[in-house]
């Protein structure tokens, strides 16, 4: 069969699929309805929202363009429309798949029954009927990826403005207390703002506490030091602190290397040790 | 460019002026050696604010260059680093080791003085 037979027989399914959703429409959305009720969470949905006759209607319309008219754009476009909204308000992708589940259960036994007589045009509609599903579930998943991948997008920046604060403790003394997870993009901001709040503070001794960090890897533990390392160009000592067990634990299996570089336990420890550095008292001993 | 090294006190002060050649670098580490030995300097302080980029061939000269200096008898500190050279530099894998390094000119004297206070001219001359 050469491809345009092939689109001309699809497309003749298509309008023979047409037509029996057409003259059975009042039954099948009765019981795709009934069907998709035994869901809660689909119940849930429908409870909040009952599509009004022109609704119905003008989805309808959308589906006979799509399927006498070879005139899929707009249907297509109200897919997109519905599970990009779906997505936001947190509905399950599975929930479509569902739904979509419960329309061929009703669809396929009827046009079965229908159509026994007649197999050329049996298989014809069967075929048609998994391509408008595939097409419309394809359509879907597009719409739910996207909008989540515009949340991931938006959770970045929102990460990324929550900014790592250069802390000025004393004079010619910094901490920077990092907290989360650390990436190559915020390991390089952080760098970026520590040094340049060395330059503007004029910092001798910066404090790297990781405390706050959850977990570590080669590339963050690459990022700890390159940073100590430009702190140590610009005539700053870095001293890194709150080494949790387990990272450390890591870090000894990854075999990394941070033998060159100033490590104590915890912050306190840190900011003795940033004493000895500066030479002078920064906090007062405390009578314990 | 050429570097001018400048007196000052008993340091010398080579302070770059504009991005170097290799052939400048090379000119600034003959120059500045000779130069501690005639002035019997104790201290040296390399300034490369202006610079916009550190290479590896600066990293190079910049970390034999202190280590001549001081079997020279003095010390260097290298001062200045921007930050974003820094990070640049640190992200091609230079560093400048053992080199002592300061932020700026004013704390690369301090370096120095706190350095070489306890360590009397007579002995080091």
């Amino acid at each position: 069969m050469t491809e345009t037979a092939s689109r001309d027989a699809s497309k003749s399914a298509a309008r023979d699929l047409w037509d029996l959703y057409d003259r059975w429409y009042g039954d099948i959305t009765a019981e795709t309805d009934a069907n998709l009720r035994a869901v809660p969470e689909i119940a849930a949905l429908m409870d909040q929202h009952q599509p009004t006759d022109e609704e119905r209607a003008a989805s309808r319309d959308l589906v006979r363009r799509a399927l006498v008219d070879d005139e899929w754009g707009p249907h297509l476009g109200s897919l997109r429309q519905q599970g990009a909204m779906y997505a936001t308000i947190g509905v399950s992708f599975g929930v479509w798949v569902q739904a979509i589940a419960a329309f061929r259960a009703v669809m396929a036994p009827r046009v079965v029954r229908e159509l026994h007589d007649e197999p050329e045009r049996l298989i014809g509609v069967l075929g048609a009927i998994d391509r408008f599903i595939d097409t419309a579930l394809g359509e879907i998943g597009l719409a739910y990826l996207d909008t989540k991948e515009a949340i991931i997008a938006e959770q970045q920046l929102a990460i990324g403005e929550l900014s790592t604060p250069v802390l000025p403790l004393a004079e010619g003394f910094l901490v920077l207390p990092l907290i989360g997870l650390i990436d190559t993009r915020r390991a390089r901001d952080v760098a970026e703002q520590l040094l340049n709040a060395i330059r503007d503070w004029r910092a001798r001794v910066v404090i790297i506490d990781v405390t706050g960090v959850p977990a570590v890897d080669t590339a963050v533990a690459n990022h700890l030091l390159q940073t100590a390392q430009a702190c140590r160009l610009m005539g700053a000592t870095p001293i890194l602190s709150g080494i949790s067990p387990t990272n450390a634990q890591t870090l000894v299996q990854l075999g990394v290397e941070m033998a060159d570089l100033l490590i104590v336990g915890d912050l306190r420890r840190a900011i003795e040790q940033a004493s000895l550095v500066l030479g002078r008292e920064l906090i007062p001993a405390t009578a314990t | 460019m050429e570097v001018p090294i400048l007196r000052f006190g008993s340091y010398l002060v080579a302070s770059v002026q504009g991005e170097l050649s290799d052939d400048d670098l090379q000119r600034l580490s003959e120059n500045l050696t000779t130069k501690v030995r005639a002035t019997r300097s104790r201290g040296v302080v390399i300034d490369l604010t202006v610079l916009d980029v550190v290479d590896s061939f600066a990293t190079r000269i910049l970390r034999s260059l202190t280590q001549m200096i001081r079997l020279l008898g003095a010390e260097a500190v290298v001062v200045g680093i921007q930050p974003g050279v820094a990070l640049a530099m640190v992200q091609l894998g230079l560093t400048l080791d053992k080199t002592p390094t300061a932020l700026d000119f004013e704390d690369g004297m301090r370096y120095l003085d706190e350095l070489l206070e306890d360590q009397p001219r007579e002995r080091r001359a």
